[in-house]
């Protein structure tokens, strides 16, 4: 699982947990915790 | 790993000062990303209140004078309006609210200016006003809102601030004394 806080980056603009940039770690976050609740769901 | 994200924002103070938050804002909150939300008031419509629930399913408004005490993950988190602590926005005032809440984190309003700082091993934060509204306080207001990030004993915050046309962010951190 990524988390957000390990990828190092210096740029809080496009690092933080609102950022719409497309290189934002917690889009990855945010993508992979939705689909971690699909699973859950159907398991 | 689990993380929460807690958005504070308040006196947005809509449809009175201010037609609507900020574009920028609007663009940046999304929902499926916060779990929670802490209001320090003068909202001031249903409409806006609506908008919050569309955010997240937990949202705490301040009432009128009341203060209200919120448990997140480990920290216990006092919201209070903030015009009832005089002077406003002031260290000891605000040191001695957060004495009697007995709260490790004490969010207050009012001012339209945030503000943020650690005492005793407890932290403050004042969100300012979401939407740059009016206060006859202060002539120069930027709207601004804040977004914590929790994991376990440690705090992130990190503090939107639109000046002029950007989006500004910073990053403030907190840690829990055992």
């Amino acid at each position: 699982e990524l988390d957000p806080h390990e990828v190092p980056s210096d740029d809080l603009m496009t690092n933080n947990p609102l950022s719409a940039a497309e290189n934002n770690p917690w889009q990855q976050y945010f993508k992979d915790r939705e689909l971690r609740q699909v699973i859950k769901q159907d398991v | 790993m689990c993380m929460i994200l807690v958005l504070i924002l308040g006196d947005l103070h809509i449809p009175h000062r201010t037609a609507d938050l900020p574009a920028k804002f609007k663009a940046l909150l999304g929902p499926g990303k916060i779990q929670h939300i802490l209001c320090t008031g003068n909202l001031c419509s249903k409409d806006s209140f609506d908008y919050l629930k569309s955010l997240a399913s937990d949202v705490h408004v301040v009432k009128g004078d009341f203060d209200e005490v919120v448990t997140v993950g480990q920290f216990k988190i006092g919201l209070c309006h903030g015009h009832q602590i005089v002077p406003w926005g002031d260290v000891e005032s605000l040191s001695l609210l957060q004495r009697q809440l007995d709260v490790d984190i004490l969010i207050t309003g009012h001012t339209h200016k945030f503000a943020s700082f650690e005492r005793e091993g407890k932290f403050f934060i004042n969100p300012g006003s979401a939407t740059g509204a009016f206060t006859p306080l202060d002539s120069e207001i930027n709207p601004s809102f804040a977004l914590m990030d929790i994991q376990g004993a440690n705090v992130v915050v990190y503090v939107y601030t639109l000046r002029g046309e950007e989006v500004k962010v910073e990053k403030l951190d907190y840690k829990k004394q055992a």
